[in-house]
């Protein structure tokens, strides 16, 4: 059977995969998310209109990061007719969003740098096989591989928003969108199960495997936030509760998804259905006094991480 | 000493193991079997997974499970993103592993490149560095000489046969014969989930013949039947 040749082919499949992944309630929470950030976006811009260029720039940023690393960019070119003409549709239906709150606030001159993603299809990809980021991975324990893999999978696009993250700190919301951006990068590392041995060389137990990998990836998330936040509260020290509340939601959010990847640990597998959970539990660690439901999402899956655990280290036996 | 009391595998109601009691002495150990034999049930038991509730399989008198035991699987896979020497980090990084990067100058595993860029034959030369680093008393090896050229056969077989003089327990799954029985003390033949025979080395007259006997049978049965006629 032939691929539908229609340049809308990607859209329909996001559509399709929107829908597995979610549930109806859930494809709710999602437009409410979006709606949520979009407004935020529109408070900022009309707040000061220095917001629009980072806000312009960094939607072409991130999309541009998307288009080089999307690892099916070889396989849409070998088998979707029009494939570049799919691509820009489906980056521009992205940023639609970000040109509709610009268009909006009336910053059209802004509008035009996002609208360059429909260029991007056509612009080269480098892919290279070398190993990224040497220096920051010599910093990460060896038991918290995943967090390695992380590192291949973002450089230099991760450091560059937490650069962006640190250097607009002055700003209120930016670097929190940043921060959440690279949040939800290190959460879904957290889908791809890890090989039986491997996870039989981290620990003894499933005990001691949990607190490895839950304390590990806290530890590292701390890094990776506390200096944001830190300078972002010293610039407005009134949002410190706001700062200490995202920190605090970010650090349940990954510690979630570590720990409903061992709730479904299954050797090698990739838990995609986990993505689904992750994003509604974000959703939830954003909105205002819904903070404790990733953490009481996060306590219902220990015990199941736990029991599954228990049978990949046979402790049954004991 | 390993020792296996009342051990029973099964896939649903077909039982794939069913050995009711077998002991392996330190050394040398190769288990030989058609496709389908249990070879790799075997193994997987031997490290604790999908045994029966009544099954004892104890090293010195200890349950054998990873904390005693290394297995290399028949299949490798490997965490995405990460390189060859991060992978053996990891083996190394627990109690009383040994460094193994020695071993590294005969295999020559490119270990600063990524795993993802290696070929089938370094996959299992990393597994199993990777399953030596963790140091343990027994070493199951599941069909370790696919995809290696004849050199590091040959250094694989110089580590396994040290291993053993150091009173290790190895045991060796393969299809090629000829490599198994220079390398092993002992070979257990498997048929249909049980051990029908032992071969102690200098004495595996008739390993072969034993080992196809049945399918030659029924080989001949079914390509006499079938006479070479191509047009239906």
């Amino acid at each position: 059977m032939r691929a539908p040749s229609l340049p809308t082919v990607l859209l329909h499949l996001r559509w399709l995969q929107l829908r597995r992944a979610f549930p109806p309630y859930g494809l709710v929470l999602l437009a409410l998310a979006v709606v949520f950030v979009l407004v935020l976006m529109f408070r900022a811009v009309h707040q000061d209109a220095s917001h629009t260029a980072y806000i312009a720039g960094g939607t072409l940023l991130t999309v541009w990061g998307l288009h080089q690393r999307r690892p099916d960019l070889h396989f849409l070119h070998r088998h979707v007719p029009q494939a570049r003409l799919a691509l820009a549709m489906e980056y521009g239906a992205l940023v639609l969003p970000v040109l509709l709150v610009l268009g909006l606030a009336g910053a059209w001159l802004a509008a035009l740098v996002p609208s360059l993603v429909v260029a991007l299809p056509w612009m080269p990809v480098v892919r290279t096989s070398s190993v990224r980021g040497s220096w920051l991975r010599r910093g990460i324990a060896p038991r918290l591989f995943e967090w390695r893999g992380l590192v291949q999978a973002t450089h230099p696009l991760g450091l560059l928003m937490w650069l962006a993250a640190l250097a607009f700190c002055w700003l209120p919301m930016l670097p929190l969108f940043l921060l959440g951006i690279i949040v939800l990068m290190a959460a879904s590392t957290q889908e791809q199960c890890e090989p039986r041995a491997m996870l039989l060389a981290t620990a003894d137990d499933a005990r001691s495997l949990l607190r490895t990998k839950v304390w590990g990836a806290v530890r590292l998330m701390t890094l990776v936030l506390m200096p944001v936040l830190v300078a972002a509260t010293l610039f407005q020290p009134g949002w410190w509760w706001v700062h200490a509340g995202f920190g605090l939601g970010m650090l349940v959010l990954v510690a979630y998804a570590v720990v409903l990847k061992y709730a479904n640990y299954r050797p090698n597998m990739r838990l995609e259905a986990n993505g689904a959970n992750v994003s509604v539990a974000a959703l939830f660690a954003i909105l205002p006094g819904l903070g404790v439901v990733p953490l009481v999402m996060l306590l219902t899956e220990w015990p199941k991480a736990r029991q599954n655990l228990n049978a990949c280290f046979h402790d049954h036996h004991h | 000493m390993i020792t296996i009391t009342d051990l029973r595998c099964a896939y649903g109601e077909r039982t794939v193991l069913d050995i009711p009691n077998c002991t392996f002495a330190p050394g040398v150990h190769g288990i030989v079997g058609l496709n389908g034999a249990g070879k790799s049930t075997l193994l997987n038991a031997l490290y604790g997974f999908g045994r029966n509730s009544e099954a004892r399989v104890q090293w010195k008198g200890e349950d054998m499970n990873h904390r005693n035991t290394a297995f290399q699987e028949a299949e490798n896979y490997f965490h995405p993103g990460i390189t060859g020497r991060e992978y053996l980090e990891l083996f190394m990084s627990g109690k009383g592993a040994s460094d193994v990067h020695v071993l590294n100058d005969l295999l020559e595993v490119p270990l600063d490149a990524l795993i993802t860029t290696y070929s089938t034959g370094m996959r299992r030369k990393l597994a199993l560095l990777g399953a030596l680093a963790l140091s343990r008393e027994v070493l199951l090896l599941d069909e370790p000489l696919n995809g290696l050229d004849l050199a590091s056969v040959r250094v694989l077989e110089a580590i396994i046969r040290r291993l053993a003089e150091r009173g290790r327990t190895v045991i060796v799954t393969s299809h090629v014969l000829g490599p198994l029985v220079a390398l092993c003390d002992r070979i257990h033949l498997l048929q249909h989930g049980r051990f029908t025979r032992v071969f102690e080395r200098g004495h595996t007259d008739g390993l072969e013949e034993a080992l196809f006997a049945e399918l030659d049978e029924r080989t001949r049965a079914v390509v006499g039947e079938w006479g070479g006629d191509l047009s239906a």
